[in-house]
């Protein structure tokens, strides 16, 4: 049984392990890197490629977790610009080499040496305390509180900056698959990004809930062909993918306008299957966006504060981080689950 | 059809002309001869006398109505190279005497997004597709180039620069633009690496028209034997994917990656051949075949198609190839030994199109020369 001094950390001991609770003495941070005081941590769909062990080579015992807001409690040797106390956060881009042909072209998210991810690489958010290097850090605004911030740092960021980068302009048509952690999240940027936005979601629950996250159009992809109802409205300029369903990708590429585009955010379950005539009769394409780096973060976070998107979040302090994980699992979250230390 | 200007001897009934052509009578039925009729040349029409027609793998999946929906008799041929007999009353493109051509569309709605930006091919209510397909009337049946004569609206004939020889330049009209047109939009530069997969008919103009725009290319292929031509071809390299290894030396090396391979292949493999924020483009027409996403998202990659080009873009195409000395490597046939040609198309045991004379169509009595 773990005592009562030290800080708090949930680590996985073993592929498709359970979250056991632990407490350690805080680290000193080494060169490069500063000591986080983890004020809240959303738990994102893909923490079960830590614990599941899914993702190649991560090593046990692991703490997951990879939307972390905080402080810096403590900055190792030759860390410059950030002070104790500041308020930052950490994302999916948690590290990069710094010298490889992506990083010396400042493309840090597609460092192709030493590319590091927060609760994969090293021990992430499900704790009091995590190390993590400055060059992953983000400012957090003063306008958007810790748990505010937390779900920006993966969920928001990935659709932010995908949706921007997506060649998509004011008044297209561009719609959300699925209206989850990302997708609500999705919505929101979409809608304030002055697209013209579709939500596609399961049954016909989430309607009203579409509009009110600021989708002009709502489609159940139960009781309709989703493909068909977006070609009904025109056709889609962009698709942005936050379903984990390849099917449910595949379903929705006969919706694409000509020379639409299907982002895609996530590596589904299953994989898709490519319809070579939908793609060659309509120049259509399908592509994949990986988050963004901490200036991304911040950008979103700006952004966010400036329009005001916020994630809807489902708040259980630290010590139920096994439950919460579940119920993230469960795929019923009101729409992100998220620790508060 | 209002006026025509022609007092063409051939004509049969008000409006109509009736010329020689090969046809296919149903699916699966060899070609054979046939008359058809053609529409006399309106204000806007140009009447061409066709000299030559490649034959494309699509006419073949047509004939035998491997798509659905084939229309017959069916008279293929979308790679028309001709000259023009007469032109309409209000045509100001094109004389007689003009050296021309007609690729796979003769008409579109004029009026949607895709054709008011000049990218008919995409045309929101469909093209009329050269043969296989109606006119804008939504009844008449459109026959293509396996014909001594077409009769087509200025706005969709082509220009054919005199340095072209004409024999070759018949398969630009689609195999030319097919590949031109995916390159030019996903912005190929001098000094990219481009990657050819497969080496065929799309796939050789792939080849010529890349190293044309300055590209170092490099052509992917499962037949080893191909090595020779494809460097005769311009090629700077060569990868036979049937060494284990093919794949991973050349990971993440291209700038663009233009499949021309109809058969069902593993476009995993191939996206990984691309640099990162880099395009693949799928030129020709595999079933559905599963995708993971993993190597699209890890570098920002793309999957893509693209369908022949507009017409501007076509002429576009056309100038130059003129000024780069590029055309198809052809085997000039005579309209009777087309059924063989389509067997050897199917066997992939033709360098690089076959290509028909029409002359071979020609009797005496509809000689004009």
């Amino acid at each position: 049984m773990p005592g009562s001094s030290g800080t708090r950390a949930f680590r996985v001991s073993a592929p498709g392990g359970t979250l056991d609770l632990i407490r350690r003495d805080p680290a000193e941070p080494g060169p490069g890197d500063v000591r986080l005081r983890i004020e809240a941590c959303g738990i994102c769909h893909s923490d079960m490629l830590t614990r599941d062990g899914l993702w190649p080579g991560v090593t046990y015992p692991r703490v997951p977790g990879h939307e972390i807001a905080g402080k810096i409690e403590a900055l190792g040797r030759d860390v410059e610009g950030w002070q104790v106390g500041d308020r930052v956060g950490v994302g999916w881009h948690g590290g990069h080499c710094g010298h490889c042909d992506s990083c010396r072209r400042g493309d840090f998210v597609t460092c192709r040496v030493a590319a590091r991810i927060p609760g994969i690489s090293y021990d992430g958010g499900y704790a009091d305390t995590m190390i993590a290097p400055a060059g992953a850090l983000a400012r957090i605004p003063k306008e958007l509180s810790a748990v505010e911030a937390a779900p920006l740092l993966c969920a928001g960021i990935t659709t932010f900056n995908s949706l921007r980068h997506s060649g998509a302009r004011p008044g297209d048509l561009v719609a959300v698959l699925g209206v989850g952690g990302l997708g609500h999240l999705g919505v929101q940027f979409a809608s304030k990004m002055g697209f013209d936005t579709v939500a596609i979601a399961r049954g016909r629950d989430k309607e009203a809930l579409s509009r009110e996250l600021g989708a002009r159009h709502a489609i159940d992809s139960e009781s309709s062909d989703p493909a068909a109802e977006l070609q009904r409205l025109g056709g889609a300029k962009v698709i942005l993918a936050t379903v984990t369903s390849g099917q449910a990708m595949t379903a929705v590429i006969p919706g694409l306008a000509v020379d639409g585009k299907l982002v895609v955010l996530g590596a589904p379950h299953d994989p898709l299957s490519v319809p070579a005539g939908l793609l060659i009769g309509g120049r259509r394409s399908i592509a994949g966006w990986p988050s963004g780096t901490s200036i991304d973060s911040e950008d979103t976070m700006k952004f966010a504060v400036q329009t005001g998107v916020r994630s809807r979040n489902e708040v259980f302090p630290l010590e139920r981080a096994p439950e919460a994980y579940d119920r993230m699992m469960s795929g019923k979250a009101r729409f992100r689950v998220v620790l508060e230390m | 059809m209002s006026t025509s200007i022609s007092t063409d001897p051939a004509a049969t009934s008000e409006g109509t002309l009736e010329v020689d052509a090969w046809a296919a009578p149903a699916a699966h039925a060899p070609l054979r001869a046939f008359r058809v009729p053609r529409r006399e040349t309106g204000p806007r029409d140009v009447a061409i006398e066709i000299l030559f027609c490649g034959v494309c793998h699509s006419d073949i999946h047509q004939v035998r109505d491997e798509w659905g929906g084939s229309i017959f008799p069916m008279v293929p041929g979308h790679e028309i190279a001709g000259r023009v007999l007469e032109t309409g009353s209000d045509v100001s493109k094109f004389a007689s005497g003009d050296i021309v051509g007609v690729g796979c569309f003769v008409d579109s709605c004029r009026r949607c997004e895709a054709c008011i930006a000049g990218e008919e091919q995409y045309c929101a209510n469909g093209i009329a597709a050269t043969y296989n397909g109606l006119e804008r009337d939504g009844e008449t049946p459109t026959y293509g180039g396996y014909s001594t004569r077409i009769t087509v609206d200025e706005n969709y004939v082509l220009r054919i620069p005199e340095s072209l020889p004409l024999d070759r330049a018949a398969p630009l009209l689609c195999a030319g633009i097919t590949t031109y047109s995916p390159m030019r939009h996903f912005g190929v530069r001098d000094g990219d690496e481009v990657a050819i997969v497969g080496l065929g008919g799309l796939g050789h103009m792939g080849v010529k028209i890349a190293r044309a725009m300055g590209a170092r290319v490099t052509v992917l292929s499962h037949s080893p034997g191909k090595r020779d031509d494809a460097l005769r071809l311009g090629a700077d390299e060569f990868v036979s994917t049937a060494s284990a290894d093919s794949f991973e030396r050349n990971t993440e090396r291209f700038d663009f990656v233009l499949d021309t391979v109809s058969a069902p292949h593993d476009y995993n493999a191939y996206l990984n051949l691309l640099r990162r924020d880099s395009t693949m483009v799928l030129v020709g027409l595999p079933d559905p075949a599963l995708l993971s996403a993993g190597p699209l998202i890890s570098r920002r990659r793309r999957l893509s198609g693209s369908s022949i080009g507009g017409i501007r873009e076509t002429q576009e195409m056309l100038d130059f190839c003129a000024e780069h000395g590029v055309a198809s490597d052809v085997e000039v046939i005579r309209i009777q030994d087309v059924n063989e040609a389509y067997e050897r198309t199917v066997r992939s045991d033709v360098r690089y199109r076959f290509v028909i004379d029409l002359a071979s169509l020609r009797g005496p009595e509809q000689e004009r020369r």
